[in-house]
């Protein structure tokens, strides 16, 4: 059999058989009158050791949860020490008297009421030093370690005053005496950490009052019962000379330990209110901040705020306004009706709760005229809180809070709830800033939908003539501006349409569409580019919005004659360039839904002139003339038109090289604001 | 866009003529400022208007479309808007597009006062 030395039931097993010895031992004493000799001496105090530490080692806890106080199971524990407190002292008093052993059988109920009475000690043992371990601190191993050196110098202190003094030695008595007094003084001082006993719920309390209460009542008279001669005591005795001594340690230990357990919640009791407040606001802080963290619904926060806010202070009922554009609103509110809330929205003028500007309390609102007459608009309220909620010096709004009887809040309330009025800064911060990350997203996606409309718009081949070069330069802003170019290539002509609608981003996309629509639905029909320009203006004036507007250069190139004819609706000029000169043709125009079809008609030129051989035109947006460097110095239309007449005999897709290359280098690393877009056409032959 | 800071409104006024005076650069951010205050002026019945562009550096697309979108109501209502003391370069914006069919551009504020005056 293999012997497991954590078993119980080995212990339990050593137990059993210690006390069957034990008490065949003391009827063979008793029958060979052998009871006075050193022999039965270290009988009883051989077998008591033994049968102790296996009973005590049965009934302790193996395992011990160190992490936590689990109050419930303190106060059953304390419970069952109770019971058998009473039940020692009924015990005592039911006990017949047994001195002397009279017979066997008389050995036997002795002996068996003292293993009852040693387990009963050993049970107060086991409890004060599990709720001792528990509570662990720095000294607790080293008590421990006394108490071990402790209890077997009892013993032997009794039994030396028994067999030397027949125990007549006052000086032993003495010491045993300060031996007792030091164990209740150091299981009191050796009770520590008993911050948990201030957490403890308010209806768990009463009950560890009175729990502990009873406890010292009942040990106090078990001893007092349990003198020099009681029933017990002579039972003890008889069974081992040192178990009284050992049996009194025991409750000194104990009296020591309930009593810290008592005064400690004793002392507790006038900071009741105040500690359950306390757990209350700390609970709720952290509630508000783990909700703020966690929560993209701004209201749910501040609903949880108002509530809270009421709760933590009892109010009856409370709410959040804020103040935007000199009104007042309430964002949130908690035990108010939706009528009394509007009677505070529209009927709050001035907004007196602004002008607190630091956390108050009014104990009385009658004493105030002004509020009085807000606060009677709603109902019956006699005192209340009013909280600033204020961003540095901005003042967002107020916390407000009623209580329907006078005195109806501390001056603690005010403390939490400014805290909390931290709390909805804090959401109110935590709120925008989601917002405006939410604002950022939409327009990065806004702007990728405008750049992909405005790339959709655009023709993505380019027509291929022999006579005719084409070559386009075409770059978009990280705004997305409005750029749009066309090229048409018919049989008898080419027409060329380039233009900027006004606005940015998802507008100008849009608009961009809408021209492209009108462009399609005439362009086949086209005569002349004074007449593109009137049949646009007319399909979009009066039908885009008032500060909207387009501007397009058109040029018609007749294949046949090399005649080009070009119109222009407010847009940037062009540029031509023959082998002697560069010039821009800026013939009269108004932008596009800028006039009526009279004024526009009116005002709108075309301009003809033939297309040399081995000229170039240049057709441009804003954005290439207005690019500007760090030092806000734009390209210039001046520029690009010298920058042209330089250039000497290059081919188109040269020239945009050369041109964008001189762009890039003016704008350093500036930022490119708009759109830049270049058409650039040559006659071959 | 480092001129999107560079933008100022003033206002002032001669007898019932609204003065703005818009310093710096007008364009697709700070369009919304001036388009508030011209509100504002509308709202208080404030047609009369001269816009002094002495120390306007640059005008936008969005910079022009806010003096479309009001011209139709403030003339309907009596009022005009006046253009004044532009530079060459705005003044080249203003003329590309054909604002000057649209809009009084005049040299000076007082020739633009004058303009508000009968006969």
């Amino acid at each position: 059999m293999i012997i497991n030395l954590n078993s119980k039931f080995y212990y339990f097993t050593i137990a059993i058989i210690t006390f069957l010895l034990k008490t065949l031992g003391d009827i063979l004493f008793f029958l060979f009158k052998f009871n006075d000799s050193i022999y039965y001496f270290l009988w009883q105090v051989i077998s008591f050791g033994v049968l102790s530490i296996a009973v005590f080692v049965i009934i302790y806890p193996i395992r011990i949860n160190f992490s936590e106080i689990d109050e419930t199971e303190f106060l059953n524990d304390t419970t069952k020490t109770i019971i058998l407190l009473i039940f020692l002292l009924f015990l005592n008093a039911t006990l017949p008297e047994l001195k002397f052993h009279a017979s066997i059988s008389e050995i036997l109920f002795s002996n068996l009421i003292a293993v009852i009475y040693l387990c009963s000690v050993l049970f107060f043992l086991t409890f004060v030093l599990k709720w001792l371990n528990i509570n662990r601190h720095r000294k607790t191993s080293l008590y421990n370690s006394r108490l071990l050196f402790i209890f077997p110098s009892l013993y032997i202190l009794t039994s030396a005053n028994y067999f030397f003094f027949d125990n007549q030695s006052s000086i032993i008595k003495s010491i045993e005496i300060i031996i007792l007094i030091y164990l209740i003084v150091s299981a009191f001082s050796n009770t520590k950490k008993l911050n948990w006993i201030a957490s403890i719920e308010k209806k768990h309390k009463l009950w560890f009052i009175l729990a502990t209460g009873i406890a010292l009542i009942l040990i106090v008279s078990l001893w007092i019962n349990i003198g020099d001669d009681s029933n017990i005591y002579y039972v003890s005795k008889k069974y081992s000379i040192g178990f009284p001594i050992i049996a009194s340690a025991v409750y000194c230990i104990y009296l020591g330990f309930i009593l810290r357990i008592f005064g400690s919640i004793i002392l507790t009791i006038p900071t009741w209110n105040i500690v359950n407040k306390k757990i209350y606001e700390v609970d709720s802080l952290t509630y508000l901040n783990k909700l703020i963290a966690n929560t993209q619904d701004f209201d749910k926060i501040l609903d949880s705020v108002t509530n809270l806010a009421i709760n933590t202070s009892q109010a009856h009922c409370g709410w959040i306004e804020i103040y935007d554009n000199n009104q007042n609103k309430v964002i949130s509110f908690a035990n108010l009706q939706p009528d009394q809330v509007d009677a505070l929205q529209i009927e709050q003028k001035p907004y007196i709760f602004r002008e607190y500007i630091d956390p108050m309390i009014i104990q009385d609102i009658s004493k105030h005229p002004q509020l009085f007459a807000e606060i009677s608009k709603i109902g019956v309220y006699q005192s209340m809180i009013i909280i600033p909620i204020q961003k540095v010096t901005e003042r967002l709004g107020s916390l407000i809070l009623l209580h329907s009887e006078k005195y109806g809040f501390d001056y603690d309330d005010l403390k939490i709830l400014s805290a909390f009025s931290e709390n909805i800064n804090i959401a109110f911060e935590y709120a925008k800033l989601l917002k405006e990350s939410f604002e950022k997203e939409r327009l990065k996606k806004e702007l990728s939908i405008a750049r992909t409309v405005q790339q959709s718009l655009l023709p993505k081949i380019l027509p291929k003539t022999d006579k005719y070069t084409v070559a386009i330069f075409s770059q978009p802003a990280v705004e997305v501006g409005g750029d749009y170019y066309d090229i048409f290539d018919f049989e008898d002509k080419m027409i060329v349409i380039i233009g900027d609608v006004s606005g940015k981003g998802m507008s100008a996309a849009f608009l961009m569409a809408q021209l492209k629509g009108a462009v399609l639905a005439i362009i086949n029909k086209v005569q002349s580019t004074k007449d593109f320009l009137i049949e646009i203006n007319n399909a979009l004036y009066g039908k885009i919005d008032k500060n909207m507007f387009i501007t397009i250069n058109c040029l018609i190139i007749n294949k046949k004659t090399n005649e080009i004819s070009i119109s222009r609706a407010g847009h940037m000029p062009i540029l031509y360039r023959n082998s002697t000169e560069s010039f821009y043709i800026e013939p009269m125009g108004i932008g596009i839904a800028l006039a009526n079809n009279e004024i526009f008609e009116n005002y709108t030129e075309e301009y003809k002139m033939n297309f040399e051989n081995g000229a170039l035109l240049l057709l441009f947006t804003d954005g290439i003339n207005e690019l500007m460097n760090a030092n806000s110095i734009e390209f210039g239309l001046e520029r690009i038109k010298s920058l042209f007449y330089s250039l000497d005999n290059y081919e188109p897709e040269k020239c945009i090289e050369i041109v964008e290359n001189e762009l890039n280098i003016h704008l350093g690393n500036n930022i490119q604001n708009d759109d830049m877009t270049m058409i650039i056409i040559k006659r071959n032959y | 866009m480092n001129q999107t800071n560079k933008f100022e409104i003033q206002l002032s006024s001669i007898s019932n003529i609204e003065i703005i005076s818009l310093n710096g650069y007008l364009d697709a951010h700070t369009a919304p400022q001036l388009e508030k205050i011209i509100q504002d002026l509308m709202q208080n019945n404030k047609y009369k208007i001269i816009v002094d562009m002495k120390n306007l550096d640059y005008i936008s697309s969005a910079g022009l479309g806010v003096f479309m979108a009001f011209i139709e109501e403030i003339r309907d209502n009596g009022g005009d808007i006046k253009l004044a003391e532009l530079k060459p370069k705005v003044y080249k914006v203003f003329d590309l597009l054909g604002f000057p069919i649209l809009f009084k551009i005049l040299p000076t504020i007082d020739e633009a006062v004058k303009q508000f005056e009968p006969n």
